[in-house]
């Protein structure tokens, strides 16, 4: 024996082996990361096109499946049984999503930060404080073992575990092998989790009164008024006018009673302000330093709906016929959001796009129905400044007497740090997300269990608007969405049902006290609801505008989006006299952007009288039609200037009236954040004031006092707008194309940039039907939608991503380039086997 | 044991041990080759060999997009290269753990 040699050696070799079996930073092992067998060197479950049959056994039952992989990202799924439907669908949202569904899971059910450390504990503290996983339980044991929603989520979820026994270790999601996490199996409570989290994404409003509660306690009233109408002046296309529906208007309802100007709670300015971003999704975190970066916050941002399209047509504008086009605005993500499905099984032929993590179609059409959405923009969080005391530890003041908080004890997991213990707390009038300086408690109408899940499941199946409407009004509270459906038989509507909180005084686009007086009293009755079916007019539509006329009794909410993409639809119906579904098409594509219908011309004459017509830049915008095509410079100039003179006019007045990055300056829609351009009533407001007046003193500088009107700010903005781009990208050329600057891309679900798609010139913006918000657009329409409900099997649909979330698939990404140029898919492609063509005429049944 | 029979013999056990997901042992039999070898087989072809059966296995598993993966690892790190880091740190810690097992093999039976 060599005793040096062999120490040396062995020594050497522990060195390597503890190199290789400890984690380096964020990264797992490289013993587990790098292994030939299992790591990095095999990738997921390649998603293979074509036809594959199956059968699925369930104790004593067999049944014959048929799998139809789609190159465009849709997966059919053919059975002579439904509940085997919902076992293959679970399979293979596993097979190709899991990580997706996974952390979707973790992030409803405030698990994140067990897999991911403490960047995401905010998160998680903010999904305890919901409740979605107790309520998921109780919604899960509230439902009969035989009923259809509990065949299906329980037939769902076997499907997923049976993917996840199955699935080599080698054969799981990079992420997993990143983050070295193991999936375990899924249960029907875990689903309805999801739906929680789906419902409070997309919940308008959400912390917006905490933040307008500094408007209402800082500005004086007459300029809340003029800021921050409760009800908008100028051009307005609600989805329910009263003409259309004035059984609506009838009522007595709230709004009399309220005060929608003036602050109900003070809120003590010298303490800090509630922060959301304290409790909420957290923004800017990243995961790892100098490696593995993943924000978290992308995790959730997906769902959010930022804005979305839908509208149906029929006689006069058809031959008798009825239509559906639907875009919403999510996320433009990889994975996507979406993943497409056509479902058939005896009594269903549904074609659409789902969640992953939820079985069914969310958005899409049968045989008999088209139906689509777009965020109601509901307020449905009211927020209560809770009365408490030294004297009474624990309790709260409600109703003329002290109540105990109810109190649950939650242990949240976090990954490299000890466990986190909370102490949710409760009121009657919601979950408290603030106890210092001042206890703040959130009532939200999804703080109870509710079955949206039921609804989709349900409405795959519905055969007509009327039940599509039934099944709205018995099932989807939370969340509340436009729906915009058309029949086979001819007929459409538009529906906003959900519950709508009723109290009886105060303020709620601000904190209430919550000493009981400002409690809600119950909910807008459905026949109250804001609804249209078969209006005159033969279309119904929405983009997120203002639901109702001013003349409607009741308050639901106060900050829509500013209705450019409303007015492009309302004008685009009202303009022709026959409608198909290459106008539809039209419409749906359409980058023109409303907004310079109304600032386009007094822009230019302010700048002619200003001397610059004879400049380049001028006689560009001259020339140009307001189409954000990604060719033309104009849209680069009046891009700019369209923000710069909102902020122009604006941010003075917002300084002057001290509201501070803390209480939402440059974060929310009202004061001027990011989105400003597109969204909320201050875009608003100057499009009334450019047009009706043009010498209000809102356009003059409160804190230099410069005298100024509405032609003066256009100006002023036109410079700066210039000097910049000159700045940026050299002297006026064509280097200022729109799709030179302007372009969209598909980033990681997970947020990790190493994982997002090339950008891709594009054209539109924030106000054009075909949206693409900001300048590297990671939002707009996540699912297109055109159905002729006269033809509904030639129905046409994309999203933009592709089947696979793993990244080195063919099929990640490879829908968004022909969707990016505006191409679609036959939802029911020509070489489908015959049992996907059942309940159409050559259909059979499975 | 010749030399060569060694490196074969440790190039076909690091083949079955990186496939069946094991590669983190290869010390183990290029420890006992080296104690067996009685000096005849060389440390370093055990390395080599060890290097040379992960490999094979490599190209043989990442056929379905493995490769990319890894070159995507390395963007997500950080580090530029693509392929390069991953596959050569998989490499080095073959060679090592098959180089060092013998060696220690090897200073077992060897005489002082």
């Amino acid at each position: 024996m060599h005793p040096v040699r062999l120490g040396v050696s062995l020594a050497l070799l522990v060195v390597v082996v503890v190199s290789g079996s400890v984690s380096l930073g964020p990264l797992p092992p490289l013993f587990g990361l790098l292994n030939p067998a299992s790591g990095v060197w095999v990738a997921e479950e390649p998603y293979v096109n074509g036809t594959q049959s199956l059968t699925i056994t369930q104790g004593v039952n067999h049944a014959s499946v048929t799998v139809f992989r789609e190159a465009d990202g849709f997966v059919g799924i053919a059975s002579n049984e439904t509940w085997a439907v919902y076992f293959e669908q679970g399979y293979i949202e596993a097979e190709y999503r899991l990580a997706q569904m996974e952390f979707l899971l973790l992030t409803a059910t405030g698990n994140l930060s067990s897999v991911v450390g403490r960047e995401a504990l905010s998160s998680d503290i903010f999904m305890r404080e919901l409740g979605n996983y107790e309520l998921a339980e109780q919604e899960a044991a509230n439902l009969s073992p035989s009923s259809y929603t509990y065949t299906a989520l329980s037939e769902f979820v076997r499907g997923i575990n049976t993917y996840i026994a199955t699935a080599s270790e080698a054969r799981m999601p990079l992420i997993f092998k990143l983050l070295g996490f193991k999936p375990t199996n899924w249960s029907v409570a875990d689903v309805l989790a999801l739906q929680q989290l789906f419902l409070w994404e997309n919940t308008a409003a959400q912390f917006d009164p905490l933040y307008f509660t500094f408007a209402l306690e800082k500005m004086p009233q007459s300029v809340v008024r003029a800021f921050y109408p409760a009800y908008p002046e100028g051009v307005q296309h609600p989805i329910v006018p009263q003409s259309l529906n004035p059984q609506i208007y009838n009522e007595s309802g709230d709004i009399g009673n309220l005060t929608l100007y003036t602050p109900t709670y003070i809120y003590p300015l010298n303490a800090s302000p509630p922060d959301p971003a304290e409790y909420g999704v957290p923004s800017n975190l990243s995961v790892g330093r100098g490696a593995a970066y993943m924000d978290v916050s992308e995790l959730v941002a997906s769902l959010k709906d930022f804005g979305s399209n839908d509208w149906a047509v029929n006689a006069p504008l058809t031959a008798g016929s009825a239509m559906l086009a639907n875009d919403p605005h999510l996320s433009t993500t990889v994975p996507p959001i979406w993943m497409g499905f056509q479902l058939v099984s005896p009594g269903q032929n549904v074609v659409g796009v789902v969640f992953p993590g939820f079985p069914g179609v969310v958005l899409g059409h049968n045989p008999y129905l088209a139906w689509g959405a777009t965020n109601g923009q509901i307020q449905q969080t009211y927020f209560y400044a809770e009365m408490t005391s030294p004297t009474h530890p624990g309790e709260y003041y409600l109703d003329g007497a002290w109540h105990n908080f109810s109190v649950i004890n939650e242990t949240i997991d976090v990954k490299g740090s000890e466990p986190y213990h909370l102490s949710v707390l409760r009121a009657a009038n919601g979950v408290v997300i603030q106890e210092k300086p001042v206890t703040i408690a959130m009532d939200w109408v999804g703080l109870s269990p509710s079955y949206e899940i039921t609804f989709f499941l349900k409405a795959d199946r519905a055969t007509s608007v009327r039940e599509f409407q039934s099944l709205l009004a018995d099932y989807f509270k939370v969340a509340t969405q436009n729906w915009a459906v058309a029949d086979s038989k001819g007929n459409i509507g538009i529906f906003s049902y959900g519950d709508y909180p009723i109290i009886s005084g105060g303020d709620p686009r601000g904190i209430l006290p919550g000493t009981g007086e400002y409690n809600w009293e119950g909910f807008i009755p459905t026949s109250q609801q804001p609804s249209l079916y078969d209006p005159p007019t033969g279309f119904v539509f929405s983009a997120n505008q203002i639901t109702v006329s001013s003349g409607y009794p009741y308050y639901i909410g106060w900050d829509y989006e500013s209705g450019f993409r409303a007015d492009q639809i309302y004008y685009t119906l009202t303009s022709t006299s026959t409608v198909n579904l290459s106008y539809m098409i039209g419409l749906q594509l359409s980058v023109h952007d409303y907004s310079t219908n109304v600032f386009l011309k007094p822009l230019l004459a302010a700048l002619a009288q200003s001397g610059y017509a004879d400049t380049p830049e001028y006689q560009a915008l001259l020339a140009w039609n307001g189409d954000m095509d990604a060719n033309s410079t104009a849209s680069t100039i009046y891009y700019f200037w369209l923000q710069d003179y909102v902020n122009y006019v604006f941010s003075p007045w917002l300084h002057y009236y001290n509201i501070t990055p803390a209480e939402g300056l440059g974060s929310v829609s009202f004061f001027l954040g990011p989105d400003d351009y597109y969204h909320g009533p201050l875009i608003e407001d100057l499009e009334n004031w450019t047009l009706n007046y043009t010498d209000l003193q809102w356009f003059s500088n409160p804190i230099t006092h410069a005298h100024a009107n509405a032609s003066t700010d256009m100006v002023a903005a036109y410079v700066e707008a210039i000097t910049n781009l000159t700045e940026k990208l050299g002297a006026y050329s064509n280097n200022w194309k729109w799709g030179d600057v302007h372009t969209r891309i598909l980033t990681s679900f997970f947020g990790v940039s190493a994982m997002d798609t090339q950008p891709l010139p594009a054209s539109g913006d924030g106000n054009t039907v075909n949206a693409a918000y900001g300048l590297t657009s990671s939002f707009g329409p996540s699912w297109r939608m055109v159905v002729d409900m006269s033809h509904p099997v030639d129905a046409l649909g994309i999203y933009p991503g592709g089947a696979s979330e793993s990244p080195v698939s063919p099929y990640y990404s490879n829908t968004f380039q022909a969707w990016n140029i505006g191409e679609y898919y036959r939802l029911i492609p020509p070489n489908a086997p015959e049992e996907f063509f059942y309940l159409y005429v050559g259909g059979v049944q499975p | 044991m010749k030399s060569w029979w060694g490196a074969l013999i440790q190039l076909l056990l690091s083949a079955v041990a990186a496939y069946f997901g094991y590669w983190y042992l290869l010390a183990a039999p290029a420890l006992a080759l080296g104690a067996l070898g009685s000096g005849e087989v060389r440390a370093t072809h055990l390395g080599v060999s060890s290097l040379v059966g992960v490999g094979l296995i490599i190209a043989i598993d990442s056929g379905g997009g493995g490769i990319s993966q890894a070159a995507l690892l390395s963007r997500i790190v950080g580090v530029p290269g693509g392929l390069a880091l991953p596959l050569l740190l998989t490499l080095i810690y073959s060679f090592a753990l098959g180089a060092l097992g013998g060696y220690a093999g090897s200073a077992v039976t060897a005489k002082h």
